[in-house]
């Protein structure tokens, strides 16, 4: 008798969570990952400070009115602040998707530079990795330097002259992959002169 | 007049609680289903998925503590009737 394999893998219901492949919208067939580039966090650090400072307003102004207010009132005023709360978890959630879509994605064939700017409204640019010609990096400042982030740029032969990407963790290691990356990409496909590249 | 003023305001107190939450609840559930779409759909990793999670399961929270104190609003208003004193 064939035994059924009926039994559901609970752990492969969760699985988005831990095992996620990087793929994305417009990805070919044999085109690899190489590596996602997202802003370091320490971009986060001023808007989540501000969410915070908000995140109190409540109780000062609270503190401002107790005396004031009495009865249903109170109770009125915490409906309020929570339908506040409610709303500041958003915006801090949608601060979170803003710095989460605008990342580069270094593949094998090319570079994807998307941003989201708000919602149903973003962008999109890539770059043929044969076309990269020069690659340069900048950290400025204490906590870039202590933290290791700065901005990337790319010269590049094709119409967009410049890629760049601020605030990078790591730029120089960055800059090693996208350069081996070029060479891999060049090496596997020669067919096409440089020079004769439109 | 005061009585009549008075009541005018009571009304108005009564209903509106239920008019910010019924408009409040429409407009974020909404404006959460896009955030939602945005992080699974063009979020590339298991990042954007977890933070999705994070924020989907904070917003039901955050919700039942709005609804709590919705209800606690309109028993008060239940409690201290329409004609009841506006106390500022």
């Amino acid at each position: 008798m064939k035994k059924r394999e009926d039994k559901i893998n609970y752990s492969k219901l969760f699985s988005v969570f831990t095992e996620s492949k990087e793929s994305f919208e417009g990805q070919l067939p044999d085109e690899k990952v190489l590596k996602v580039i997202r802003r370091h966090w320490f971009t986060l650090v001023l808007p989540f400070v501000y969410v915070l400072f908000l995140a109190l307003l409540p109780f000062l102004f609270y503190i401002v009115l107790f005396g004031i207010l009495e009865g249903r009132w109170i109770s009125f005023y915490w409906f309020l602040v929570s339908f506040y709360y409610l709303f500041l978890w958003y915006a801090a959630f949608f601060k979170i998707l803003i710095y989460l879509m605008d990342m580069w994605i270094i593949t094998n064939h090319r570079i994807i530079d998307t941003e989201l700017y708000w919602l149903f409204s973003r962008s999109t640019a890539e770059l043929n990795l044969r076309k990269i010609q020069d690659i340069s990096y900048e950290v400025n400042g204490l906590f870039p330097t202590l933290l290791n982030f700065g901005s990337l740029e790319i010269q590049t032969a094709g119409v967009e002259r410049k890629f760049q990407i601020n605030s990078v963790p790591f730029p120089s290691e960055i800059k090693g992959i996208i350069m081996k990356a070029h060479n891999n990409y060049k090496t596997l496909h020669p067919q096409i002169p440089e020079h004769e590249e439109v | 007049m005061d009585a009549g003023l008075n009541e005018m305001i009571s009304s108005i107190m009564a209903l509106a609680p239920l008019l910010i939450f019924v408009l409040g609840t429409f407009i974020f559930w909404i404006a959460a289903f896009f955030l939602l779409y945005h992080f699974l759909r063009f979020g590339i990793g298991t990042a954007p998925k977890k933070i999705a999670f994070v924020f989907l399961a904070g917003s039901l929270v955050l919700f039942l503590f709005v609804v709590l104190l919705f209800i606690l609003v309109n028993v008060q208003n239940i409690f201290t009737g329409i004609s009841g004193e506006i106390v500022l």
